[in-house]
């Protein structure tokens, strides 16, 4: 789908960002991302794609709306308290821009939907808080070969990688297990988790217009106390239970 | 055989124990009294041999967040090691040298 005439004037200053242009941008109207729990990070993420006029959000999200979320799930409200929260990240998202698509899903990723979610998807997020849902969402997209840009905080830190089916280490090759005694609460700053997930969506954006240079095989991390960014190489572990067995399309067999 | 070109001192460091600097991150810096441990380790050392000096008397909230293993603890295979800018694997010995940093990351989450 090409560009109205309204749509150029509404992203007119990002399209003036070399190597995004009209070309990058019209990619974005045709793109569809999925966001896999939008709280503290996939909630200002999901803010930054739909402001940036990506064409289709599909958005998981279960539970209702808690106290203890409002320091950093940007997209709940007070009103919004006791009620599901999905109802607040779609209505919040289409106040900021009406012109692009919502699907939304009332519940987190489990084995029964990970399949449909991401297959709708041109590029998926990983927001989750536990490594059950991470590791199967990476999985799924091993599977489906899906881009998925993974980001993650904790009290003052956070670190940022994007995955590319075998191309770059997946989740499982940097978490082989699910750590032991995890907790789906843990300490953090809201402004924390919006830098990661603003960080996040960068990447996307790039990944999804086509410019700039993707943190693969690499990982960013910061540190909020002392402001240091630094970058680290990962690498593929040759055991690893998901990606280890998977070939680029070009090594497979014919059928 | 010991041959006399190498000089007293590269035969005393056979021997010789070297200073590395433990950075912790994530959820070991929020356990731990301090963010940084320097550790006197046999030269040589593995980050898997640098973990239980690291451990020795600290709570058991940071062992179970870093180690794994009863009998020798080891580094928990979801802590990324970084040296130089790197993952480096931990069992592989005659990575660290006298004066280096190792960073360990634990793993982190969204939510
Ligand atoms: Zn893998």
């Amino acid at each position: 789908m090409e560009l109205t005439d309204r749509e150029r004037a509404i992203y007119e200053w990002q399209i003036w960002v070399k190597g995004l242009g009209e070309t990058g941008q019209q990619k974005l109207k045709n793109s569809t991302a999925l966001v896999t729990r939008v709280g503290g990070l996939g909630g200002p993420l999901a803010q930054s794609l739909a402001a940036a006029g990506l064409g289709k959000l599909i958005l998981a999200h279960g539970g209702d709306t808690k106290s203890s979320d409002l320091n950093r799930q940007i997209l709940q409200t007070h009103d919004q308290l006791g009620k599901p929260r999905i109802e607040s990240c779609r209505r919040r998202l289409l106040e900021l821009n009406p012109r692009i698509k919502i699907e939304t899903c009332g519940e987190n990723v489990t084995e029964e939907n990970v399949r449909g979610l991401v297959s709708e998807a041109d590029l998926i997020f990983d927001c989750a808080p536990l490594f059950e849902e991470r590791l199967l969402l990476n999985r799924e997209c091993v599977r489906q070969q899906k881009p998925l840009v993974d980001a993650a905080m904790f009290e003052m830190e956070g670190q940022l990688t994007t995955i590319i089916p075998g191309q770059t280490p997946c989740l499982a090759c940097l978490y082989p297990e699910v750590p032991p005694g995890w907790k789906r609460e843990f300490p953090v700053i809201g402004a924390v988790s919006a830098t990661m997930a603003n960080l996040a969506a960068l990447e996307g954006l790039k990944l999804l217009a086509g410019f700039g240079e993707l943190l693969t095989n690499r990982m960013l991390i910061f540190d909020a106390r002392s402001m240091d960014f630094s970058k680290i190489a990962i690498q593929r572990r040759p055991d690893c239970p998901v990606c280890s067995s998977y070939k680029p399309p070009a090594a497979q067999e014919p059928i | 055989m010991l041959q006399t070109f190498h000089g007293p001192q590269r035969l005393l460091s056979f021997f010789s124990q070297v200073k590395i600097t433990v950075q912790l991150l994530g959820q070991a810096r929020q356990l731990s009294p301090s963010d940084r441990v320097v550790l006197n380790v046999e030269d040589g050392s593995s980050v898997d041999e640098i973990v239980p000096v690291l451990l020795d008397g600290a709570s058991d909230s940071l062992r179970m967040v870093l180690s794994e293993g009863t009998e020798a603890l080891q580094l928990r295979r979801s802590v990324m090691a970084i040296h130089n800018d790197q993952t480096i694997e931990p069992a592989t010995r005659d990575l660290l040298k006298d004066g280096d940093a190792l960073s360990l990351l634990p793993p982190m989450s969204g939510g």
